[in-house]
């Protein structure tokens, strides 16, 4: 493509984007500037500038503390230019504030010299003075402490969570030190208050007082307002404690809510605190003291008036209180009050009384009168109204319990039982008895004998026998405990029983219970039986299945038994062994006993019956523990079977196997002992070889003949010295020979050898190393023969063979 | 400046009031007098350049007859527990009264102080005593009230584990 063509491509495509994105291309641009140029960026925040500060301020503090550096910089740069627009500017307001300051410290200390010089040259300057030389204090102090009624002196403001001092303010700057403690010291105090007194959280202690020194608290939801005040503070100043803390509250309720050990905040609170700071001194202006006398005496005699109208009312309510006591031994039955008088401070009764009528001086003393002050003069009458005349019949006669009395008329009424001695002396002294003209037996009852009203009183059961042998009363039987507590103290209420034998069965005492249980439930003698005093029987021991059923049945039938207790019985042996038995199926040769929860086994089992037994006894119910002696028992038969087939004993031995020792006995050779003496520990379970009884018999000459004649050398080509093997064969011919010498003393051993032509001289050599082997063995030489054949055949020359022979006496 | 309440807490006779006056006024004395109630003692300490007010209770010990009452724990922001290295027994009375603190305050900063050092002869700590201790997962130091081992370095670590949690 050529330029020309490239160009006019460009173009059009310019074109094109202006007119697609004219408007936003604009705009971007706008962006552009405003971003890269710094003077139209200024621009724009100063627009939101003045409201970002605004939002900021509100949120939160930090803007302050950003600027700070800043601003006091600000200052300091403005002052070292030119003081003066600053001054200007703070001009109205340092004016006022220096001069109220002024005018505070000026009007401070006037009051104090007023004070002072008032005092100072008076009577009462003098005494202070008096007292400032006695004590050491500047005169100054003493004045104050004598014209002061109250002064606050420190102010804290403590956090009620923490017990933190937020803030702390003293007339006395050097108070400061230790406020913080303080101010903590007072929270614990007033936590170890509470909690000694267990007195709510809300009800702290309102002041403490040390001679003249007071501290006032109040208490605010989230501070605690204390104020150490000299003196007497007018209570006024616990409302304006209560505002001040409704005030800090409520300016500082965030910090105080958010508090977490920061007092900064609380720098400010001394604006709220700083007014209770206050000092109240004695007013000087006083009344005149003429009214002073006036005042005294008026208040001696209202003292005099009210002293002696009290006196009279006493004395008023003295009178009538005797009176009334006058007129309620008056109305007493039986007493006659002719005559009441008083008489300095004497009240004097005259009249009669009957001797059965109620004390008057009982009667005095259930009021609040002096007896002191009583003078009684009562004669004594028998009255006759009827209650008298009952209650004196009743005194004279002492009628039995079993006796009623009662009066109709004059006529002494008698009903009930009593016995005929009461009722003679009650008809001989009822006619003497003041009132009574006349006595009416008709409603007696004969008395029964003692041992019927007894009975009657007793009422004993079918089952009690009831004995009276003159004054001695038996009774025996069966019976509940409530019966014969019932008998025991009816009993007493008869006096002529003077002694009571008790020979009753309790049904209901533990030990009958006991006895029953016994009986009901047979019990083995492994089961012990008790029984509690609330008739709980209680049963322990061992037993069979069947038996603690049964008695948890039985035991349901017997009288008094209030619960049964069987936790306590456990299986009886016999039981347990037969389970193990039937759990552990033991065989013929093990013996299973149980002792002591113990299960024993002892006697002879495989292996695999002993590992399974040791691992499922102890899981038996009843079983603590397993106590396996069980050897293990040995398959003897195979055993003895292997012997026999690695020994291999002749006929003539017959071989046994028992514990571990192969036993051997009948005949054999020396070397089949040896043999098996050898080879007995091959055999796996083998431990001994006992061969004592064996008879020891040698071989017949001919056997070993034919042993020795098998008997074959092979010495390798071309090699003449002894190999072990070789030695072994020679060993073995020489042992024989021995054997054969035994039985035949002419024996004589050949040793047979065939040899080439060529392989003469190297047979020479094998022969003679076989024969001084031979001599080695205890064999002569002359019992030794040496036999040498020529032979063409070239391979037999490796060869030498044994043979036993008997000696020729031919040459 | 930032204040904190702490308290310090532990059997009756650990050495609180040993380590107290170790640490406010660096002084010890052999001499043993029971704390009643409350006393209260105050340090400055300055941890990475911020000064905290340190107001110590040091709060009577703790046995079967006189517990610890939850008013003097009020507002506290951490405890120091101490338990006395010969007596390991006070283990045990540490662990009731931090359990006590972490049900009736929170769970609040603490650090516990095996106390007497010193006494090596009778020390009464074994391993698995202080593997149990170690299980809360606090700091423990061994302290001496006497020679003042670990003491201002404990009180250093629990304001600052109180400014920065």
């Amino acid at each position: 493509m050529s330029n020309d063509a490239t160009q006019q491509h460009e173009e059009a495509m310019q074109a094109l984007r202006r007119l697609l994105f004219e408007q936003e291309s604009t705009r971007i641009d706008r962006l552009e500037e405003l971003l890269n140029n710094q003077e139209l960026h200024a621009q724009e925040i100063a627009k939101i500038l003045a409201e970002a500060v605004q939002i900021r301020s509100r949120s939160d503090n930090k803007l302050g503390q950003a600027l700070t550096p800043a601003v006091e910089e600000a200052l300091k740069t403005s002052i070292a230019r030119n003081p003066q627009p600053l001054s200007d500017a703070l001009f109205p307001v340092m004016g006022p504030a220096i001069r109220k300051a002024i005018q505070s410290s000026i009007a401070s200390m006037l009051q104090s010299m007023n004070q002072t010089l008032e005092h100072s040259f008076s009577a009462q300057g003098l005494r202070w003075r008096w007292d400032a030389i006695r004590t050491g204090k500047p005169f100054a102090e003493i004045v104050l402490l004598n014209t002061l009624n109250y002064r606050i002196e420190q102010i804290f403001l403590i956090h009620k969570e923490t017990s933190l001092l937020l803030k702390h303010i003293a007339l006395d700057p050097s108070h400061h030190e230790d406020a913080d403690v303080v101010s903590s010291m007072l929270t614990a105090v007033q936590d170890f208050i509470n909690d000694s007194f267990s007195s709510s959280e809300n009800q702290g202690i309102e002041s403490l007082r040390m001679g003249d020194l007071q501290v006032l608290i109040e208490q605010g939801p989230d501070v605690v307002l204390a104020l150490v005040c000299r003196g007497n503070p007018l209570l006024s100043l616990r409302e304006t404690m209560q505002t001040t803390i409704e005030d800090i509250q409520h300016e500082f309720h965030e910090s105080l809510q958010n508090f977490e050990g920061e007092t900064q905040p609380f720098e400010t609170t001394d604006l709220i605190l700083s007014p209770l700071l206050v000092a109240d001194y004695q007013n000087k202006t006083k009344k005149g003291s003429a009214f002073k006398p006036l005042l005294i005496l008026a208040a001696i005699m209202a003292t005099i008036i009210a002293w002696s109208a009290w006196g009279y009312k006493q004395q008023a309510e003295l009178k009538a209180q005797w009176e009334s006591y006058v007129q309620q031994l008056s109305d007493e039955p039986g007493i006659i009050i002719t005559q009441f008088q008083h008489h300095h401070d004497k009240y004097i009764l005259t009249g009669l009384r009957d001797p059965l009528s109620h004390d008057p001086l009982d009667i005095l003393q259930k009021t609040t009168l002096p007896q002191a002050q009583l003078e009684l003069t009562l004669q004594p009458y028998l009255s006759l109204e009827p209650p008298f005349i009952l209650k004196r019949a009743t005194h004279i006669l002492n009628p039995p319990p079993s006796m009623t009395l009662s009066l109709q008329g004059e006529t002494l009424m008698l009903s009930g039982q009593a016995s005929k001695a009461w009722l003679k002396q009650a008809l001989d002294k009822a006619p003497l008895i003041a009132g009574i003209t006349d006595v009416d037996t008709r409603s007696i009852i004969p008395e029964l004998s003692l041992f019927e009203r007894i009975r009657a009183v007793l009422k004993p059961d079918s089952g009690i026998q009831m004995k009276l042998e003159q004054d001695t009363l038996t009774l025996s039987g069966k019976t509940s405990s409530d019966w014969a507590k019932y008998a025991q103290q009816h009993i007493q209420k008869f006096p002529q029983i003077k002694q009571y034998q008790n020979k009753l069965t309790l049904i209901d005492s533990p030990n009958y219970v006991l006895k029953q249980a016994y009986k009901a439930l047979r019990p083995p003698q492994s089961i012990r039986l008790r029984i509690t005093p609330k008739m709980k029987l209680i049963a322990r021991g061992s037993a069979t299945d069947t038996w603690m059923n049964q008695a948890k049945q039985k035991v349901k039938n017997i009288a008094y038994i209030s619960a049964y207790d069987d936790q306590g019985v456990s299986l009886s042996d016999d039981i347990i062994l037969q389970r193990a038995i039937k759990a552990l199926q033991p065989p013929q040769t093990v013996q299973l006993s149980l002792s002591n929860q113990t299960l024993l086994a002892t006697g002879e089992a495989k292996q695999d019956w002993i590992d399974i037994a040791n691992e499922q006894a102890i899981q038996l119910e009843g079983i603590d523990r397993f106590d396996n002696q069980v050897a293990t028992w040995i398959d003897e038969d195979a055993i003895l079977a292997a012997a026999i087939k690695r020994l291999q004993p002749p006929s003539s031995v017959s071989l046994s196997f028992s514990h571990g020792i192969l036993s051997a006995t009948g005949s054999a050779t020396g070397a089949w002992i040896s043999q098996a003496q050898e080879q007995f520990v091959l055999v796996d379970g083998v431990h001994s070889f006992y061969s004592n009884s064996l008879k020891n018999t040698a071989e017949g000459w001919t056997d070993i003949q034919k042993r020795i004649n098998n008997i074959n050398i092979i010495f390798p080509n071309s090699i003449a010295k002894v190999s072990p093997d070789i030695q072994k064969e020679i060993t073995m011919a020489a042992f024989l020979f021995k054997q054969a010498q035994t039985t035949e003393s002419k024996s004589q051993l050949h040793i047979k050898s065939l040899h080439s032509n060529t392989a003469n001289f190297i047979t020479f050599l094998r022969l003679k190393a076989i024969q001084k082997e031979l001599e080695k063995h205890g064999i002569a030489s002359q019992h030794i023969k040496v036999i040498s054949y020529k032979t063409d055949a070239e391979n037999t020359s490796q060869v030498i063979h044994f043979a036993l022979e008997v000696k020729s006496n031919r040459p | 400046m930032i204040q904190k309440k702490i308290c310090i807490l532990g059997a009756a006779g650990v050495g609180k009031t040993s380590l107290t006056a170790q640490f406010v006024y660096s002084k010890f004395s052999e001499k043993y007098l029971s704390t009643m109630g409350v006393k209260i003692d105050k340090k400055v300490v300055t941890v990475d350049d911020t000064s905290v007010n340190l107001m110590i209770w040091d709060i009577h010990g703790e046995d079967k007859y006189k517990k610890i009452t939850n008013s003097y724990l009020r507002g506290s922001a951490g405890i120091l527990t101490v338990i006395d290295g010969t007596r390991a027994e006070t283990i045990q009375t540490a662990y009731e009264i931090l359990e006590r603190v972490h049900r009736d305050i929170g769970k609040i900063p603490n650090i516990f102080l095996l106390n007497k050092h010193d006494l090596s002869d009778a020390w009464d700590i074994n391993e698995q005593a202080l593997a149990e201790l170690k299980k809360y997962g606090n700091p423990i130091y061994t302290t001496s009230a006497k020679t003042g081992e670990h003491v201002d370095s404990s009180f250093q670590k629990l304001t600052k584990m109180l400014i920065k949690p």
